[in-house]
């Protein structure tokens, strides 16, 4: 019954979207907070001390209907040049899109390679901050 | 609302199920060609063969059309269990290619196959080789993963001074929407 007015309140395609981009977290996934966010500098994890994060935005992009797309994303600065974070370290402004990273350390340098899928069955726009960093990070797990 | 005689006619066939079996073949292949749209029917358990994913514009990454011109592929057939290399370059007006993008069937899947454009002009840049003056152009395999032919035309953003830092597409996809509904439900 809940359900019911749950749907006829929001729409179907509204809750689908919802619930599919819940279904598809895993581990390597992440969803943004309710409503999005720009701030990838605040929610980046363990950094090496004394590096400073500009957020950068990056141009905005269109998805389809259930859709994946993969992007390569850079960080454009050369005083900010150094992408990190993992999925943290990509903050989105549409919280129907889910984000999947390669490993940020393999990739390293500039750049960002990521997979967002828009759950939604209609399409979506999506804008992405990238937290860049003043010093290269290492990978904690090498010696 | 009064029914014209030939109406009445039809009616009273259909109930009587006397429509000539002519007819019935008739009305049958207008389905079977509306049910194949662009692409061929399929009842694949997973892909709707019909959808089509629209273009989405974001070659020009928002730049206005007087700085960024699309160039478009012709429309590209793939057929069951193939893949196909698609290429597509710049003109010499606008030689650098800053994004691209497709309309494309729900089970064709695209993925880049070329470098993307800022990863070779670093690369030139570090061997300290000099930019040729060939447009610059983009390979993009699209690989048909069901059971029934489908279409793919790819679109590319070139401009006339490059645009650095720009993000580039590497893949797009469609997700199994007939599998996703069945999820749903």
């Amino acid at each position: 019954m809940d359900v019911q007015r749950i749907i006829g309140r929001f729409g179907l395609r509204s809750l689908w979207c919802t619930l599919g981009a819940m279904l598809a977290l895993s581990p390597g996934t992440a969803l943004a907070q309710a409503g999005g966010s720009t701030d990838a500098c605040g929610q980046s994890g363990d950094i090496v001390e004394g590096s400073v994060c500009q957020n950068q935005p990056q141009a905005a992009v269109g998805y389809s209907g259930s859709q994946t797309q993969g992007w390569a994303y850079y960080c454009n600065d050369p005083t900010y040049a150094y992408f990190y974070g993992g999925n943290n370290g990509i903050a989105k402004d549409n919280s129907s899109l889910t984000t999947e990273l390669g490993d940020p350390f393999t990739e390293g340098g500039d750049k960002a390679d990521a997979n967002f899928t828009n759950w939604c069955l209609d399409s979506q726009a999506l804008t992405v901050t990238l937290a860049c960093w003043n010093l290269e990070q290492t990978d904690p797990n090498s010696d | 609302m009064p029914m014209t005689s030939a109406a009445e006619s039809l009616r009273r066939h259909r109930l009587e199920g006397a429509i000539p079996a002519r007819g019935l073949l008739a009305v049958a292949v207008a389905a079977a060609a509306l049910a194949l749209g662009p692409g061929t029917a399929s009842a694949h358990p997973l892909y709707n063969t019909n959808r089509v994913l629209e273009h989405t514009d974001n070659e020009c990454l928002n730049l206005r059309h007087n700085k960024c011109r699309t160039i478009w592929s012709p429309r590209v057939s793939v057929k069951v269990g193939d893949a196909k290399r698609i290429e597509l370059a710049c003109v010499p007006g606008r030689p650098f290619l800053l994004g691209w993008d497709a309309r494309h069937h729900e089970h064709i899947g695209l993925t880049l196959v070329s470098p993307p454009p800022a990863d070779l002009r670093a690369a030139a840049a570090a061997s300290a080789a000099t930019t040729t003056a060939e447009p610059e152009s983009i390979t993009v395999l699209a690989t048909n993963q069901a059971d029934a032919r489908g279409f793919v035309r790819l679109f590319i953003g070139c401009t006339a001074k490059p645009v650095v830092g720009a993000p580039f597409a590497r893949s797009r996809q469609g997700l199994p929407s007939k599998a996703l509904r069945r999820v749903g439900n």
